[in-house]
């Protein structure tokens, strides 16, 4: 078992907790990117949060930082953070952590974790806590022009490959800030995302701003968008092209956002 | 735009305005005493990203939006737009301020002007079905979060037992008191238990050991449950909803059977309006 060493923030940590943080956090969607002057603002200036509220666990021999904890004296862990699988520094953590809030007459503790992260729930649990479900992330959309030429960046050769189409995408809601019509014309040499009609596209994909956002965000499948009537493509049996060409571009991971995050 | 009130930019001689709005109504996080902090001192702030509504000269309302880097997928990290608080005074409510406020950023030339694709927030379900999703095509994500609680001491509800001591005492309560003698006790997963005794000079939280054997009814569940059941409209119909299909139990002495009844009452009394 390995040996801990706890202590207190110390100016000059602040590096090797965004490097931490980054590191643990950076596979979900909806991660923001820390920075030492963002965290420094996100946690250390922040009104309820003192330097003795801060908690770092080193590993003894290595003296790496395994993980830390931000606790608000509002009862909010506003970061936690433990390296993968490591149950033992999550446990002292958040055991530190209620301690803390024990000590400062806090009513309540509250505390974010990923829901994939069998560690950080077990550990939760067998501490007495019990899941809530309070707040929800929701996104919107300003332009779907950006989105979409985002999404097919990040996957431009599994799309070029996959696709030779000019498909053309007419929103029937859209208010006056997003684009009526964009199209994607995607060729052997990449995807170009424009707004307006694209010359003789080979598809036409009629639907509306919730249903075209809901399945970019991977809450609708793109099947389920067509059988409802939701989404109509013309012609109709070019529908699994669209299909496969949504389903590719469509966001994978899972949202996840600490309490800091929010507030 | 419309006639009776007008949305323009944030100005620098607003500040007392709006920070005097946003601690009127978010009073109960923070004392709302963090404007400084989350906006002035926000390395991400631009203050042309807040926006406000005024009736004859007077801030009425203000929605405060902030760039953030975010990840959406894969690689993909970029600008988005993180929409923050939004606060309008009870009086302007339902009138299509805090739709107006959100139209006005929306349009605004510094958000066009840094092509921005996603604009995010958090909120509860109820306020996102009510207003966020009708004025602004909100959707929810895939929910990667899990939000654990833990109620350390019940120092809140001590101070409620006292308000409302004090209510029944000027004789103001408009509702019937339960029973003198009446014990009830709050087994809740996740928070110390609770047992509240009816006294003759009011309510009081009976620190007794044997709390178990003493109490007259005894409700039981996941403090999540009983969260919702306090965050519901209908309280009386969730709690029976709750009851019926066993997510809270109900343990009464046979002698104070009817005494359910006033359980309920001291649950809705007692309790904040969030019980964590």
């Amino acid at each position: 078992m390995n040996c801990y060493e706890v202590r207190n923030f110390v100016e000059g940590d602040e590096e090797r907790i965004v490097e931490v943080f980054n590191e643990v956090y950076e596979k979900f969607s909806g991660y923001v990117p820390r920075t030492v002057e963002y965290w420094r603002w996100c946690c250390l200036k922040r009104p309820d949060v003192r330097e003795d509220g801060i908690f770092l666990v080193f590993d003894k021999e290595t003296g790496n930082l395994e993980g830390y904890a931000v606790v608000g004296l509002s009862g909010n862990i506003w970061e936690l953070c433990s390296k993968p699988n490591r149950e033992d520094v999550a446990s002292i953590l958040l055991d530190r952590a209620v301690c803390y809030l024990e000590e400062n007459g806090v009513s309540a503790v509250n505390v974010n974790v990923p829901a994939d992260d069998q560690t950080l729930n077990e550990v939760c649990r067998k501490m007495g806590f019990a899941k809530v479900d309070v707040h929800k992330m929701f996104v919107g959309i300003l332009s779907f022009r950006k989105l979409i030429f985002m999404l097919a960046q990040d996957k431009t050769g599994v799309l070029s490959k996959m696709f030779r189409e000019k498909i053309c995408i007419e929103m029937k809601d859209a208010p006056f800030w997003i684009e009526k019509v964009i199209s994607i014309n995607i060729n052997g040499e990449g995807v170009d995302v424009f707004e307006g009609l694209v010359e003789s596209p080979t598809i036409l994909v009629k639907t509306d701003v919730k249903t075209l956002l809901s399945v970019l965000v991977g809450v609708l499948s793109p099947r389920r968008a067509f059988l409802s009537f939701r989404m109509r493509v013309k012609p109709f049996w070019k529908f699994p092209v669209v299909n496969r060409f949504l389903c590719s571009l469509r966001m994978e991971n899972s949202w996840y956002w600490p309490l800091g995050d929010f507030g | 735009m419309n006639k009776e009130f007008l949305c323009r930019v944030f100005r620098k001689d607003d500040e007392n305005a709006v920070k005097q709005l946003v601690e009127s109504i978010f009073s109960g996080f923070l004392e709302g005493k963090y404007w400084n902090w989350k906006y002035k001192e926000n390395p991400y702030f631009d203050s042309r990203l807040v926006a406000v509504a005024e009736v004859n000269g007077e801030i009425v309302g203000c929605n405060h939006w902030l760039f953030r880097d975010l990840k959406f997928s894969g690689s993909v990290v970029d600008k988005a737009v993180l929409a923050a608080d939004v606060a309008v005074r009870p009086y302007y409510r339902g009138k299509g301020l805090g739709s107006s406020l959100l139209q006005f950023l929306r349009s605004s030339n510094i958000v066009k002007s840094r092509n921005v694709a996603l604009i995010y927030m958090f909120a509860d379900l109820e306020l996102a079905k009510k207003f966020h999703t009708p004025a602004a095509g909100y959707v929810l994500v895939p929910d990667g979060t899990v939000q654990y609680t833990k109620v350390l001491n019940w120092k809140k509800v001590k101070q409620n037992i006292d308000l409302l001591n004090d209510e029944m005492r000027s004789g103001n309560l408009g509702r019937k008191v339960p029973k003198r003698g009446l014990k009830v006790l709050f087994k809740m997963s996740a928070a110390p238990p609770l047992c509240i005794h009816v006294k003759e000079d009011g309510l009081a939280v009976d620190e007794s050991e044997n709390l178990d054997g003493n109490a007259d009814v005894v409700v039981s569940g996941d403090l999540s449950v009983l969260n919702r059941i306090k965050m519901a409209k209908r309280r009386r119909w969730s709690f029976l909803k709750a009851l019926l299909t066993g997510k809270i139990k109900v343990k009464v002495r046979l002698s104070k059977l009817f005494s359910v009844f006033d359980a309920l009452w001291i649950f809705e009394e007692v309790f904040g309006k969030k019980m964590t």
